[in-house]
């Protein structure tokens, strides 16, 4: 996991975090139903994926120092997910 | 340097939360399930930020990163209780599976009993006689 992030000539920062996810853990079939729900808060794209793991970038839309809390909601939620569908 | 009194626990060098410590737990799959660690994880998902890693390098370690949401007063007493959870989760595990057989033929005793399969001989007139019972 790492944050990132750059000021703009406007003065306006921008903070990333990328995000190595395993997918036995984490499938990335249910990403994109969980950023649906995420959507109006932060933007997602998947950067990299491999055999075992794949790599999403997030960024929060609105102040930037919200990004660690979106993205740490965004996770538990992806990990609720996972659990409740290996388990039902 | 371990900022809590948990000699288990270690500070995570992820730049999770800028106001909060992040830490880190490594768990040992041969002594705790990832079934359990998942889990025991999903007990505590209101109460902090858990991120859960497998080890690349060694595949019978697991980590589990802690970092505080709003809810949260002290993540230390949440590892404390996440780690007594994950031993509780584990041993009930075990249980359960040492049980499994005794509980399924108890359950189907009852469910045997009650004829709940084959209605029409619970539900049927007694006139109809569907046991011979009368003969």
């Amino acid at each position: 996991m790492k944050f990132s992030g750059f000021r703009h000539l406007s003065g306006k920062r921008y903070c990333f975090v990328n995000i190595n996810l395993n997918s036995s853990i984490y499938p990335i079939e249910h990403i994109q139903l969980i950023a649906e729900e995420f959507c109006n808060k932060l933007s997602l794209q998947i950067i990299e994926v491999k055999a075992t793991a794949y790599t999403i970038e997030l960024q929060a839309k609105g102040q930037d120092f919200e990004t660690a809390k979106i993205a740490g909601s965004f996770l538990n939620r992806l990990l609720e997910k996972s659990i409740t569908e290996k388990f039902e | 340097m371990n900022k809590t009194n948990l000699p288990w626990v270690k500070n995570a060098d992820l730049s999770w939360s800028r106001s909060g410590e992040t830490f880190a737990l490594s768990i040992d799959t041969t002594v705790y399930s990832l079934d359990a660690v998942l889990k025991t994880c999903y007990l505590f998902l209101d109460e902090c930020y858990l991120f859960v890693e497998p080890n690349m390098e060694d595949s019978s370690q697991i980590t589990v990163y802690f970092s505080p949401s709003n809810q949260i007063n002290k993540l230390e007493e949440v590892i404390g209780e996440f780690s007594n959870r994950l031993l509780w989760q584990e041993v009930r595990q075990k249980v359960a599976a040492e049980t499994q057989v005794i509980r399924e033929v108890i359950v189907a005793q009852a469910l045997a009993e009650g004829n709940i399969l084959d209605q029409t001989i619970t539900e049927a007139d007694y006139n109809a006689d569907p046991l011979r019972i009368a003969e």
